[in-house]
């Protein structure tokens, strides 16, 4: 017992950064993103029986989708200024990623944030989102169409 | 005539491509800090468990407990679940009609409730 928790631990604190900010991109909000993967963590925990192998991140990362669309059913996330994952110190580049993200829809942020942002695969995110992988496909395709156009700058730059 | 889509190629002709957001998403993400974040994850993750744990385990031995009391016939220290355990066994009486004073039918009850409890806990742990 005391070994398991040992070993969460460590893997809560190395995958940490990537949930949290998954969890932020789908909420707009850094303190509820934050809620969202320590619920996502705790869920993971409870479970833990029940994880397969393969990538404890892609795991977890889909947990936390699956926890952001509970919370949702209850409550609107609102972005505010002062709550969003690129405030606090954060450089004029990712506050745009932030802006082009939350402009996508929510389908388009969500395929985005689970393949682009953690990583995951086409087929793991479709399973995480329960849709047919062919409208994963197409909300990745469209939404990083989108973020391109919207952070052409800095590429230029 | 082009068969190019409307918009392509797309205006500018320099845009971030899968590297460039990429890059944007690993920066996003390396900026944030643990500040304390993994250390309240397990401590809620040891309370969590710890709840649970006296929960269903306590209510195993608790059962289990008064079952092997009733083998025992110990059942006038125990308090009283007369009218419980009558409408019970009226129901059991009335289907396979068992002697709640035969050992046995005690011992198989006392069994059952301790599957019973024990597929509760692995249940509940899982959840």
């Amino acid at each position: 017992m005391a070994g398991d928790q040992k070993a969460f631990g460590q893997l809560v604190a190395r995958h940490q950064a990537s949930v949290r900010a998954l969890s932020r991109r789908l909420t707009r909000s850094v303190s509820d993103g934050d809620d969202i993967a320590q619920a996502a963590f705790l869920t993971a925990w409870r479970r833990r029986s029940s994880w397969r192998g393969g990538s404890f991140r892609g795991w977890v990362c889909a947990i936390a989708y699956r926890e952001f669309l509970a919370t949702r059913k209850g409550r609107v996330f609102e972005a505010s200024e002062d709550d969003h994952p690129g405030a606090a110190g954060e450089t004029g580049e990712r506050l745009d990623l932030t802006r082009a993200l939350a402009a996508l829809d929510d389908n388009e942020r969500a395929a985005i944030a689970l393949c682009l942002g953690a990583g995951l695969s086409h087929a793991e995110a479709a399973l995480a989102m329960e849709a047919p992988l062919g409208s994963v496909k197409s909300w990745v395709l469209r939404g990083r169409a989108k973020l391109q156009k919207a952070l052409a700058a800095y590429e230029r730059a | 005539m082009s068969n190019q889509p409307p918009e392509w190629p797309p205006e500018g002709g320099e845009q971030p491509g899968d590297d460039g957001l990429a890059r944007m998403f690993a920066a996003e993400e390396a900026a944030i800090r643990d500040d304390g974040f993994t250390a309240r994850v397990m401590e809620q993750a040891h309370n969590s468990f710890g709840v649970r744990r006296v929960v269903v385990y306590g209510a195993g031995m608790a059962g289990f407990g008064a079952a092997v009391a009733g083998i025992f016939d110990m059942a006038p220290y125990l308090p009283a679940m007369t009218g419980w355990w009558g409408g019970m066994s009226n129901a059991l009486q009335a289907g396979a009609a068992p002697d709640p004073s035969n050992p046995a039918f005690l011992i198989v009850a006392a069994l059952a409730a301790g599957a019973a409890f024990f597929t509760l806990a692995l249940v509940a742990q899982e959840r």
